[in-house]
């Protein structure tokens, strides 16, 4: 009675090794098959006032896909390049593109006020959607999605620049960070297909 | 004559090489990309050609849209944050091309005098250490260019 009882721990831990081993094997083989970086991180939630004046949290996105970038609209570079490159993430997508979003979040909140947002952001795409707020509210949502930012010591003859990441990323319909793409690496096709894996 | 036509011809030639060569950095695919209006600020990028067999060197750049233009550079550090640098100059070394592209050495256009549109041309003056002043084209290229 004893042996079976022992029998029957040790078989069932041994199944329990195999059902953890095998979701890990999936869960890994699951990683390795994205273009982007697999990030999986929850994220609080975060409201923000976006460019049309309206007060927006992420989790009224819940549902839906969203790809996220931080930039500043005084960036001549580097966020209207990546900006660009979203559109045509965005257009690549084709007829499903209503079920993802894409947001730009500024760090630059002091300069990048609602109306500055609404000169901004319709023109890389009019489904687009520019977002700021207070410093504070900045901090916080940047924070959550390891995104760090600084003034740089080196101004322009007439303004300052800003320093940050330029990454962006894709959030799942459950509102966790799935994968992260360095802006270099956003070539529209590698990144539909992903997303198409989360739809 | 006929054989004082092919002399004229080879001197002729020689002296175009000549200029070409003490002069030789040439410019091209010169582009501006357009920003919303309201926005002050833009990238212009270009190729820079030395055929030189010395270096030269960009020393500044002008442009009447713009009412300053300073030469920069994007990188990326380990932890994948863009942060931007201003250089003075930049060198071109000889028979070689530096490309100002995005994500790179971009010359940043501070002030826009006037709205920029996809399509209209503007001017650009490069001034070189060796080969001096170059006007140069740039055209505005949009999202879809």
């Amino acid at each position: 009675m004893r042996n079976i009882k022992t029998i029957s721990i040790v078989l069932i831990l041994i199944i329990a090794a195999w059902v953890l081993l095998g979701y890990k094997l999936l869960d890994l083989k699951e990683k390795e098959d994205f273009y982007g970086f697999y990030v999986g991180k929850e994220i609080s939630d975060h409201t923000l006032m976006s460019h049309k004046s309206e007060t927006v949290s992420l989790s009224d996105f819940k549902g839906e896909l969203l790809l996220v970038n931080f930039g500043y609209t005084h960036c001549p570079d580097i966020c209207p390049t990546t900006l660009a490159r979203l559109r045509k993430v965005y257009e690549e997508i084709g007829k499903k593109k209503d079920k993802i979003d894409v947001l730009f979040i500024t760090i630059d909140p002091e300069r990048d006020t609602v109306k500055r947002l609404n000169e901004f952001i319709p023109y890389f795409h009019k489904d687009f959607t520019g977002l700021t707020g207070t410093e504070e509210q900045i901090k916080s949502v940047s924070s959550d999605f390891n995104v760090q930012y600084f003034r740089e010591e080196i101004k322009t003859e007439k303004d300052y620049l800003m320093s940050h990441n330029s990454s962006v990323f894709l959030i799942d319909k459950s509102g966790k960070i799935v994968l992260k793409y360095p802006q270099q690496m956003l070539e529209a096709e590698k990144v539909v297909r992903d997303i198409k894996k989360f739809m | 004559m006929y054989k004082v036509n092919i002399l004229v011809l080879v001197l002729i030639s020689s002296i175009l090489f000549a200029c070409n060569g003490s002069s030789g950095v040439s410019v091209d695919d010169a582009w501006v990309r357009e920003v919303p209006e309201g926005i002050e600020t833009t990238a212009l990028y270009m190729n820079i050609r030395n055929n030189n067999e010395r270096s030269d060197m960009l020393l500044s750049v002008k442009s009447d849209i713009a009412a300053s233009a300073e030469i920069h550079k994007t990188s990326v550090n380990k932890d994948g944050i863009s942060y931007m640098e201003k250089i003075e100059t930049i060198e071109i070394p000889p028979s070689s091309t530096i490309k100002l592209e995005p994500g790179g050495m971009h010359v940043m256009l501070i002030g826009l005098k006037k709205k920029i549109k996809s399509g209209d041309i503007v001017e650009v003056i490069t001034e070189f250490r060796d080969s001096g002043t170059k006007q140069v084209k740039a055209k505005i290229r949009g999202l879809d260019d």
